[in-house]
């Protein structure tokens, strides 16, 4: 079975999600620099459509101006492909073990 | 005030409800939270904020709108391919403009100030050019192409619009200080004072231009006026000239790269010969000056036409489902 795709910045994301759920400025200052501000939302976006993460809004308290931000978290999906990926990446860097004659 | 309300209502026009809540909405609830927690005494931090918050929302719209319009990932790589392709030829085309002036000057100008007045005029012409190549080179697939001839006449328009820009009032201010700086450092060198050059016809604004033509009717010089007219006129249509080119590139609708360059070199030369053609014919009195400077842009987007009723269903457009 294939596993399903899954770029270097969703890798990431991920990453950052498993250890508590954010919002996605939160993401970009994590990230030192690897995530923008201006796509972090389209790829969180379609990170949503793959199954990998889910989000809601935040409850905003009463008389709070502006839009609610939202939160992010990865589903139980998201962490399997996660956990694929780096099981992968691990197998494909230990180096080959070589037999002497 | 809270900022990015005035986006957030362009948002809901262009993007999808999906769209708006998971991508927009909390890029615009991450800027009015970080407006919101630095002290109004913080200009600076402030302003810098704001503007850190409009760029990237801007992104997101940008993003928003082009996948909006896009439904491929065919259509898609087709759009930045064009892109891309538009813009090496806009700076490579700019970059030969650019060059034959500073030849002529030799050693004796020299700079980057020099040569940042003379993109403005080498880039109105550099526009249409890169867009009629980006087009031609831009695309592959049939499919592609054919479903996105409006994004690409969307795109073909904002570069009209940006070419319009420059030479409405970017080029005539560019020309000036280009004659300014060629005078104080080749006609007197070293010299710093004031310097006030008479204005020519590339060098004034639409009201001045219109200003002189009605002096120079006034004063019996018709074919001065018409000269004054026709670079009045010609700011127009020179700016709808990346329209007219894409319009013809997208009405043959050729799959075949190579040919949709061949295309675009011919539409460029043609574009160019039938222009000069009609500045003479203007300046000699044999056409009125709209139609002499419009007669470039006429002559294509005619040929767009028939050329479009010709060739429906023609093979030049290729299989139906197949991709080159």
């Amino acid at each position: 079975m294939d596993i399903p795709k899954l770029s270097s910045t969703e890798r990431l994301i991920l990453d950052l999600l498993s250890g508590e759920d954010m919002f996605g400025l939160q993401l970009v200052e994590q990230s030192n620099g690897a995530l923008k501000r201006g796509t972090v939302y389209v790829t969180l976006g379609r990170m949503q459509d793959k199954g990998y993460v889910e989000s809601w809004t935040e409850k905003q308290p009463a008389g709070a101006i502006g839009l609610p931000r939202r939160l992010y978290r990865p589903t139980a999906y998201g962490l399997r492909v996660l956990a694929a990926w780096e099981a992968a990446a691990r197998a494909m860097a230990r180096p080959p073990k070589l037999r002497h004659a | 005030m809270i900022p990015g309300r005035t986006l957030h209502r362009l948002a809901g026009r262009i993007c999808t409800t999906k769209t708006l809540e998971r991508v927009v909405e909390p890029a615009i609830a991450d800027l009015q939270k970080e407006y919101a927690g630095i002290t109004a005494a913080a200009r600076v931090l402030r302003a810098r904020t704001l503007l850190r918050g409009y760029v990237s929302l801007l992104k997101v719209l940008v993003i928003c709108a082009l996948s909006g319009q896009t439904d491929t990932e065919e259509e898609r790589n087709m759009l930045a391919q064009t892109f891309a392709w538009s813009v090496v030829f806009v700076v490579a085309s700019s970059a030969l403009l650019i060059l034959p002036p500073l030849y002529h000057w030799g050693d004796a100008l020299r700079g980057w100030y020099v040569v940042m007045t003379l993109v403005p005029q080498a880039v109105p012409l550099a526009i249409p050019i890169g867009i009629a190549f980006g087009i031609a080179l831009g695309g592959s697939g049939r499919t592609a192409f054919r479903a996105s001839t409006a994004l690409l006449l969307c795109v073909a328009t904002a570069a009209s619009l940006l070419s319009f820009a420059v030479l409405g009032w970017v080029m005539p201010a560019g020309n000036q200080a280009f004659r300014e700086a060629a005078f104080r450092q080749v006609i007197k060198p070293g010299y710093q004072g004031p310097v006030t050059l008479r204005k020519g016809h590339n060098e004034m604004t639409f009201s001045e231009l219109r200003r002189e033509v009605t002096v120079l009717s006034a004063s019996d010089q018709p074919r001065e006026a018409r000269q004054f007219s026709f670079v009045f006129h010609l700011r127009f249509s020179l700016a709808a000239a990346a329209l007219a080119l894409a319009s013809v590139l997208l009405a043959v609708g050729a799959t075949h790269r190579g040919l949709r360059a061949s295309i675009a070199l011919a539409s460029c030369v043609a574009y160019w010969m039938i222009l000069y053609a009609g500045e003479e014919a203007t300046l000699r009195g044999y056409l009125p000056v709209p139609v002499g400077a419009w007669l470039p842009n006429l002559m294509l987007m005619s040929l767009a036409i028939f050329v479009s009723s010709c060739l429906r269903g023609s093979s030049l457009r290729g299989q139906k489902g197949v991709a080159q």
